[in-house]
């Protein structure tokens, strides 16, 4: 479970984070929304610990800078980088020994086939694409056997084959009961695989729905109706209210 | 840490294993080594003969400087929270890793291990070598010093890095202290300068003063040194002592201290520019500075042409915008050479009868001119900007044509610098009307070199060379244009006047920026070239 309680964050006298606080329970896959802007980096950025802010972010209940709550975190930036003296195994070697994860020399090739790396195994970080850079980062991610995994715009420079097994994998992570949260635009990508959609605008959620009270609702149809419209446009539209703040904070529990 | 160890371990192999693979790497030891026996040679003179520093006295001296020249300027960089190499890898892969930030904090700093080590070990022998100190009281230095001053100055950048108690107000009171020391050590060597006669021992006093190894860790650390290398008296032992002390203390507050990986924003925001310093470093533009976001001016230009003209009244419109339009830091240099010299000439300090005799005072000008060209060769100039540019490689127009236009704007810039430099300067030497045109000319001819050299040298020998060999090489075309020309006006000089010698030597350079201009010409035809910028 990823919990993000209270969370704000300026830089210098912007306000780029609001008060923000929702949750993604166990096994649920959320999608983090909101147009350019909106505060979506940041969050992303604080929850992996690079930020600095004010509130709390708990990784299976454990404070997210804690050395316990990292070992269980998987992280796929919105761009990856590569160690450029690493070849593309070694990056596994450096997260299985980082993470002390117990990953097998089976499922390494297993996931290096399914992302069709197990020929640049030898490829030193710096002699691969960015498509592949981007493959590499989410192996590496799963390498870690994560309990939580954020993906950050994952889809971007990856191959219709990469993009095809990512969406699988997310389903199976999300059926070995691990919480994935996912901030993308590409909001066609994500609508087989969500439960829980969260809307960012000017640094706040405007609205969180579960995928039950969306009912047949698109995603581009709920985004485009919060980010665009008001509340008496939304109603003609049929599109269903926000959650309230209070069913938001309990939606993951 | 054992996965950092092993991140260190198999990228240096890695490394190792690609430059093996070059023979140019084998070119590159020939030439430091020898370049490296050179110094050697040289240093024996320096210390000796220049600096009258000998024996261990004089070693400690030249270590001293290292001291005073590190210290302070390493703890104000990580005070800043910047000086520890983090790249876009470290933040994606160390960052979110279960990994201690104290533990990512001396990884980082390990990235510097090896050099350091090399260094003292060269120090160390160069004790033996060049200050007679036996083989024996070297080696037990070196493991002594290297070993406490890394790990001392390993938990100070724990504490003025990674320290999460002291905040901003704690962490300005910390860069204050540092500048405290830095100023009284500046305080004692103006003291020094009313008293004693202006020369370079008055450095060497200074350093060996015994109120310099009273400065809190930077003087400390100097007297460490003399008790090790000359050998005890009251002061230094007490000094000394106080290295020791504070040392110990460093280390037991570095590992109490808390530390969350607070200092990871603003190591990602270091990241960023340490990154950019490296692509910079690459293509050999390491004078470039970090493009930050400048404030620009309203400005209007009118277009007066098409195809690869739109280049030219694009930068135009960009100089338009800047707060000084063409004129940069060059510039300015040559607005001060001009204004110093005026006020020097004026006041009766200075006159350019004693620099030259006997009519050579003309090619005072030429001279300067190449100085400036040569040691400003690896500075960046605002063309380069336009291969980092797609629409350059798909604007409908001739490779020459593109080339031409976005350079065009850097020979104006040339004639205005070279007219601040030759014009003031001229007027002060008395030269006619016509040598100071043919001065501004020789100038405006050798900067068009030095741009077309480091075009053919960024474009088409950057992939083959690293960034030293590449500024090397930079160097020794732009040396060897400028022996060629100035061959070529000694003889045009001595059969026809100086006249004929400017003009000889503005004919060479022009053929050569011409060949250089039509080589380099190829970069705007091929969208590779993009990848290098």
């Amino acid at each position: 479970m990823l919990q993000i309680m209270d969370l704000s964050k300026s830089y210098k006298k912007t306000l780029a984070v609001d008060r923000v606080s929702f949750t993604v329970p166990d096994g649920q896959v959320g999608i983090l929304l909101g147009p350019n802007g909106a505060g979506k980096s940041t969050i992303i950025k604080s929850i992996a610990g690079l930020l600095r802010y004010d509130g709390a972010i708990m990784i299976q209940g454990i404070p997210s800078r804690e050395i316990a709550a990292k070992k269980i975190f998987g992280y796929v930036p919105e761009i990856p980088a590569l160690f450029d003296a690493l070849t593309v195994r070694e990056h596994i070697e450096y997260i299985r020994r980082a993470y002390d994860s117990d990953i097998t020399e089976e499922e390494i090739q297993a996931l290096f086939r399914r992302f069709e790396l197990d020929d640049k195994q030898d490829k030193l970080g710096n002699e691969l694409s960015k498509g592949m850079m981007q493959k590499v980062s989410i192996c590496c991610a799963l390498a870690v056997k994560p309990k939580v995994i954020l993906l950050d715009e994952p889809m971007v420079g990856l191959d219709p084959q990469a993009i095809k097994e990512l969406k699988e994998v997310v389903l199976e992570l999300r059926n070995q009961g691990i919480t994935v949260l996912i901030s993308t635009h590409m909001l066609e990508m994500v609508k087989e695989l969500w439960d829980i959609v969260f809307i960012m605008d000017k640094g706040r959620i405007r609205a969180t729905y579960t995928r039950e009270q969306a009912g047949n609702q698109d995603l581009d149809a709920i985004f485009f109706g919060i980010t665009r419209g008001n509340a008496g446009e939304k109603a003609e539209s049929g599109i269903l209210e926000p959650m309230q703040e209070s069913t938001r904070e309990s939606a993951g529990n | 840490m054992k996965a950092l160890l092993y991140v260190s371990i198999r990228s240096f192999i890695n490394r190792m294993k690609m430059r093996l693979r070059k023979p140019l790497t084998y070119v590159g030891i020939v030439f430091w080594v020898l370049y490296g026996l050179m110094m050697l040679n040289s240093f024996d003179i320096i210390f000796s003969e220049a600096g009258n520093m000998t024996g261990p006295e004089g070693y400690a001296v030249v270590l001293s400087f290292f001291i005073v020249w590190s210290i302070p300027m390493n703890l104000l960089a990580y005070a800043r929270k910047r000086g520890l190499a983090f790249k876009h890898s470290d933040i994606h892969y160390v960052f979110s890793a279960p990994i201690s930030p104290k533990g990512i904090l001396l990884y980082a700093q390990s990235k510097t291990l090896l050099a350091g080590f090399l260094l003292n070990l060269f120090i160390s022998i160069g004790g033996v070598v060049w200050f007679h100190i036996s083989p024996v009281k070297m080696l037990l230095f070196f493991l002594v010093s290297f070993v406490v001053e890394t790990i001392f100055e390993g938990c100070l950048m724990l504490i003025v890095f990674g320290n999460e108690f002291l905040g901003e107000t704690g962490t300005k009171v910390l860069r204050g202290f540092i500048w405290a020391c830095v100023i009284a050590m500046g305080a004692l060597l103006l003291s020094q300068m009313f008293t004693k006669p202006i020369a370079l021992s008055l450095i060497r006093e200074t350093l060996a003063h015994p109120l310099m190894q009273l400065i809190p860790v930077i003087g400390w650390n100097i007297a460490f040194v003399r008790l090790l290398l000359i050998g005890p008296n009251t002061l230094n032992l007490i000094c000394a002592g106080m290295y020791l002390i504070s040392a110990v203390a460093a280390v037991l507050v570095a590992l109490r201290m808390k530390c969350t990986g607070q200092y990871f924003e603003d190591a990602m925001t270091f990241a960023d520019e340490y990154e950019e310093a490296l692509k910079r470093n690459k293509r050999g533009n390491s004078m470039e500075k970090a493009s930050k976001k400048k404030k620009f001016k309203e400005a209007q230009v009118k277009y007066r042409g098409t195809g690869a003209k739109a280049i030219f009244y694009r930068q135009l419109l960009e100089y338009k915008k800047s707060r000084f339009f063409v004129l940069n830091y060059l510039s300015f240099i040559m607005i001060g050479i001009s204004v110093i010299a005026s006020i020097a000439t004026a006041l009766g300090v200075f006159s350019f009868d004693e620099m030259a005799t006997g009519g050579a005072q003309v090619f005072i000008l030429p001279g300067i001119s190449a100085y400036i060209t040569f040691i400003f060769s690896s500075t960046a100039t605002k063309w380069t900007k336009e291969l980092q540019n797609p629409y350059t490689f798909l604007m409908p127009d001739t490779t020459l044509r593109k080339m031409w236009y976005s350079t065009a704007m850097e020979h104006l810039k040339a004639i205005i610098d070279g007219c601040l430099l030759c014009v003031p300067l001229g007027v002060l030497m008395g030269l006619s009307i016509i040598q100071i045109l043919l001065c501004v000319l020789i100038y405006v001819c050798l900067q068009a070199n030095r741009l077309y050299v480091g075009m053919v040298c960024d474009g088409i020998l950057a992939p083959l060379f690293g960034a030293a060999m590449l500024s090397l090489t930079r160097l020794l075309i732009q040396g060897f244009i400028m022996t060629i020309g100035i061959i070529g006006a000694v003889i045009g000089a001595v059969l026809g006047g100086p006249e004929v010698g400017f003009v000889v030597l503005i004919v060479i350079a022009f053929i050569f920026a011409v060949g250089l201009a039509l080589l380099g010409s190829i970069m705007f035809g091929r969208m590779e070239s993009l990848e290098n910028y």
